[in-house]
């Protein structure tokens, strides 16, 4: 018995150990990159001295948990610095490597128990703390101050330190108390219609007591007997009236009891979560702290010189959105040095300093938001090179990219797959990293734009909001099921008519803000089978918006809106698409809440359409234009579904089965592509096509070889004959075809 | 004064008698304590330690888009718990029953609910009378059962249902 306790107790003081350890540091290698950059001479004496305090202190827990590796390597850091004060050593470039590798190990050692210790790294140090180089003269005070306010080390008396584990649970335990405030309002609501109720009620007991009045004179002249029988009745009435009258008294002073208690519960349950909110509020500051030693690391493998400069650090966020914004921090500084800031060569070629400086600046705006500008003073973004990333990603065809102005071409770097790297690398390039950037950033109700100037360097700004707003979501029902959508994603709920929904190349769409914009019935794109549909009636539509897409999305109908506590939906179900959470509604059903982000994708991702919003647009500008398909192929099945399949996507079909009959169509006709088989009768295919060729007027019609012959021979055929594709019967696939035939149109037409 | 020293020496000669009593039980054999439920015609049992509780299946959410086997979503004291068709998981071919309790299991960060057709009981059983292999099964089920009884009632392991990642759900779009 004694002996779990003392393992638990040492398991408890090694769970403590690491978290100071982690302190010490974070604090270590900011110092060290404060003092790296050598600022004035007494700012790096206090800064040396801090170090030195904190790699003792780092010592000693070491030694009270019985780390004796971690503490060996402490004595030796902490016998540089103390050469350092002792006027023995300056730095060089190679003591703080070698101090910089020592932190890293360190930094092994406490995550993982069993580490080794490196003794190379330790002679290494304590061969440069014995070599007491040559007293050189301190360096003069260097011109540059340092802005950096996360520096300040500071202490704070009566403080209680508490695991942000405990924090969290009883934030989740105070957000429960939304729950009895949503329900109390419910229960005002009932408490008013019975009343209202019984007001109705009076009004009729008051008619009763008029006749049950005039009755009583009418049989005053009647004989005994019957005024006899009435007496008990008007007796009963009599009584009943009284208890009806204390009734609506007692149920008035209950309502009006019931509402001021709502009004204290209110007051004081959105007073306690807004306290609870600001006890999870964490400077800044604590978002940069890993940021020098990885800007470091980074430009040091890239050969280049980077110096990062913070403002602002001491305004406070939620932590939840602090520890959201690590990665997404991470990955625009890394771009900045990969991308933006270039070596010192290229630099002082460009007529700029050697050094390269990344700046990131924290204002506090209005509406309880903060802005981040991150800066750098590097290249610029190449936007004819973003352009071309665009166009050959098929986001938009050359014309659309010479109409967009420098600000939407800056933007979409954002999109998937979009960079200016001509090569992707282990830290950047591959064009998904904005994409994820600007997603949390949007799933934190924020927003992020870039500026850039091409030669003077590149702007990021992102705006946050500094706490999590209690979640409001609307309450809707689609084919029967409840559902939840998150306010800040909805543009609108509206009704509209079945006429106003317009088909455009297989996809419905209505105009909405005098724009064309995407129509799907959300139980279609959730999968939830749909048991009737009224074409004929009036739908009632939600208008979704989410990372600059707006779709819209027919429902059966809008209940409400409503604050609502977000709950996970466990272990097991990590990640389900479509839906980010839910919620448990008054009488205790479970209501999903939709991922507006998600189920955009999972819309467009429909087979028979284009993916991208831009695309899309773009095709909807030739809407006008009824596009005929000549399709030619013996077979009926693959006929009739190439048919369906081109139908559904918006296009007319004209089909023959054998190449005399599809030449007769094509020029009777007016056909803007032709599919073809190649073995028919009469005249096959390649026939066909070379035959069409032949002629002026169809030199530029697309054509299409769609074929159960797929060897290199057969291909080089189909390209001999003048085929735009040729497509292999064995791999045919929906989508693909579709958005090949749709390419090949809009090529097309882009020539007219 | 007297009357309540009686008393109280009395209950405490009881509570010791019942504190020696239970031990015999379980020293007869190392016991397993089951929890055995049926689903369509079959017999099924999971070891106790990972239930942590049972309640009745109502209420249900369903999940639009999730792989079958995820029969939605209940609330279980303001907590929501996924609940899991084994029948649809494990292929058991039969005209469909309707499950009307949820036997929620437990271990470490994982927990879900299984869909039962009916409750049958808890026992005590010795577990070396299990036979721990079957040949002929697909292969989930290989996998999640533990043993067969003689009666024909299927273990199901409940340490491997915990933390199997084929139970998991982890979608990601695109």
């Amino acid at each position: 018995m004694k002996k779990k306790s003392e393992e638990e107790f040492t398991a408890k003081l090694l769970a403590i150990f690491k978290d100071e350890a982690k302190e010490h540091l974070e604090i270590i290698s900011k110092g060290l990159i404060s003092l790296e950059s050598r600022p004035p001479i007494q700012q790096q004496d206090k800064l040396v001295d801090q170090l030195y305090r904190e790699t003792h202190n780092l010592k000693g827990s070491a030694k009270a948990v019985g780390n004796e590796n971690i503490h060996k390597i402490c004595q030796s850091i902490e016998n540089i610095f103390a050469a350092y004060k002792k006027e023995e050593l300056v730095f060089t470039a190679l003591i703080f490597n070698t101090i910089f590798a020592a932190v890293d190990h360190i930094n092994l050692l406490v995550n993982s128990a069993e580490g080794n210790l490196d003794q190379a790294l330790i002679d290494k140090l304590n061969q440069l703390s014995n070599t007491k180089n040559e007293l050189l003269k301190k360096p003069e005070e260097s011109s540059t101050t340092i802005v950096n306010e996360s520096e300040k080390f500071t202490e704070t008396a009566g403080s209680l330190r508490i695991s942000t584990k405990k924090l969290d649970q009883l934030f989740q335990q105070v957000e429960e108390l939304l729950h009895i405030k949503i329900t109390a309002k419910q229960q005002a609501v009932n408490l008013q219609n019975t009343e209202e109720l019984l007001k109705q009620w009076q009004k009729r007991t008051k008619i009763l007591e008029k006749e049950a009045n005039l009755f009583e004179k009418k049989i005053s002249d009647s004989n005994k007997e019957i005024r006899e029988s009435a007496t008990p009745i008007l007796n009963c009435f009599d009584q009943q009236n009284e208890i009806f009258q204390s009734l609506r008294k007692q149920i008035n002073t209950l309502n009006i009891n019931g509402l001021e208690n709502i009004r204290q519960a209110y007051g004081m349950i959105d007073n306690l979560l807004l306290e609870m909110k600001k006890l999870l509020m964490q400077p800044i500051a604590n978002l940069f702290d890993t940021l020098p030693r990885m800007t470091r690391d980074i430009a040091r493998e890239l050969n280049k010189d980077v110096f990062l400069e913070f403002h602002g650090g001491q305004i406070e966020a939620d932590r939840r959105i602090l520890d959201e914004m690590k990665n997404p921090l991470f990955h625009i500084i890394r771009n900045c040095i990969d991308h933006g800031v270039g070596t010192p060569e290229e630099r002082s070629k460009d007529g700029k300093p050697a050094q390269g400086k990344i700046s990131i600046v924290a204002r506090q705006i209005k509406g309880n938001n903060v802005e981040l500008v991150i800066s750098d003073d590097g290249k610029g973004i190449d936007i004819d090179k973003i352009k071309q990333s665009a166009i050959e990603h098929h986001f938009l065809n050359k014309d659309e990219a010479a109409n967009l102005n420098e600000n939407e071409a800056l933007n979409l770097i954002f999109f998937s797959g979009i960079t200016t790297s001509p090569i992707a690398t282990d830290i950047s390039g591959r064009g998904l990293g904005l994409k994820i950037v600007a997603e949390t950033v949007v799933k934190l109700n924020g927003s992020i734009t870039v500026k850039s100037k091409w030669g003077v360097g590149t702007t990021f700004i992102i705006t946050l909001p500094l706490s999590i707003a209690t979640f409001h979501g609307i309450h809707i029902k689609a084919e029967n099921q409840d559902f939840m959508v998150p306010i800040s994603a909805v543009k609108k709920a509206m009704r509209i008519l079945p006429d106003n929904i317009k088909t455009i190349e297989g996809r419905q769409t209505i105009t909405y803000e005098n724009l064309t914009i995407p129509y799907f019935s959300l139980s279609t794109v959730l999968q939830i089978p749909k048991i009737y549909s009224q074409e004929d009636l009036a739908k009632i539509v939600l208008i979704i918006n989410a990372t600059d897409t707006t779709v819209a999305f027919e429902i059966d109908c809008v209940l409400q809106e409503q604050e609502l506590i977000i709950k996970n939906l466990g272990n097991q179900l990590k990640r389900i698409k479509n839906f980010m959470a839910a919620t448990i509604l008054e009488e205790g059903k479970v209501v999903l809440i939709i991922d507006p982000t998600d189920l955009i994708h999972s819309a467009l991702k429909i087979p028979s359409v284009l993916t991208h919003p831009i695309s899309n647009i773009a095709l909807m500008r030739n809407q006008d234009k009824k596009r005929t398909i000549l399709l030619v192929e013996d077979s009926i099945t693959t006929r009739t579904l190439l048919k369906n399949v081109l139908e559904a996507s918006g296009y007319e079909v004209k089909t023959a089965i054998n190449g005399f009959e599809g030449f007769s169509i094509l020029q009777e006709s007016s056909i803007r592509l032709l599919v073809t088989d190649i073995e028919m009768p009469i005249l096959n295919g390649l026939e066909l096509a070379k035959k069409v060729r032949s002629l002026k007027q169809y030199s530029k019609l697309p054509i299409v070889i769609i074929s159960t012959r797929g060897s290199q021979r057969d291909i080089e055929q189909g390209i001999e004959v003048g085929a735009n594709a040729y497509i292999n019967k064995s791999n045919f696939e929906i989508s693909s075809f579709v958005q090949l035939i749709n390419q090949l149109l809009e090529k097309d037409e882009g020539n007219d | 004064m007297d009357a309540q020293h009686s008393k109280q020496a009395i209950l405490r000669k009881r509570a010791e008698k019942l504190a020696k009593e239970s031990p015999t039980i379980f020293n007869r054999f190392i016991g397993m304590q089951i929890v055995c439920f049926g689903l369509a015609n079959e017999q099924y049992a999971i070891e106790s330690k990972f239930v942590r509780e049972i309640c009745p299946l109502k209420n249900i959410t369903p999940l639009p888009g999730a792989p079958s086997f995820v029969q939605g979503l209940i609330n279980v004291r303001s907590q929501i718990i996924s609940v899991i068709d084994l029948k649809i998981l494990f292929e058991i071919n039969t005209i469909s029953t309707s499950s009307t309790y949820v036997i929620i299991l437990e271990k470490n960060n994982m927990k879900f609910g299984i869909a039962a057709d009916i409750l049958l009981e808890n026992k005590i059983v010795d577990p070396s009378g299990i036979q721990t292999t079957f040949p002929g099964l697909t292969d989930l089920k290989q996998a999640f059962f533990k043993g067969v009884f003689l009666d024909k009632m299927i273990l199901l392991d409940g340490e491997k249902l915990l933390t199997d990642n084929r139970i998991v759900i982890d979608e990601q779009v695109e």
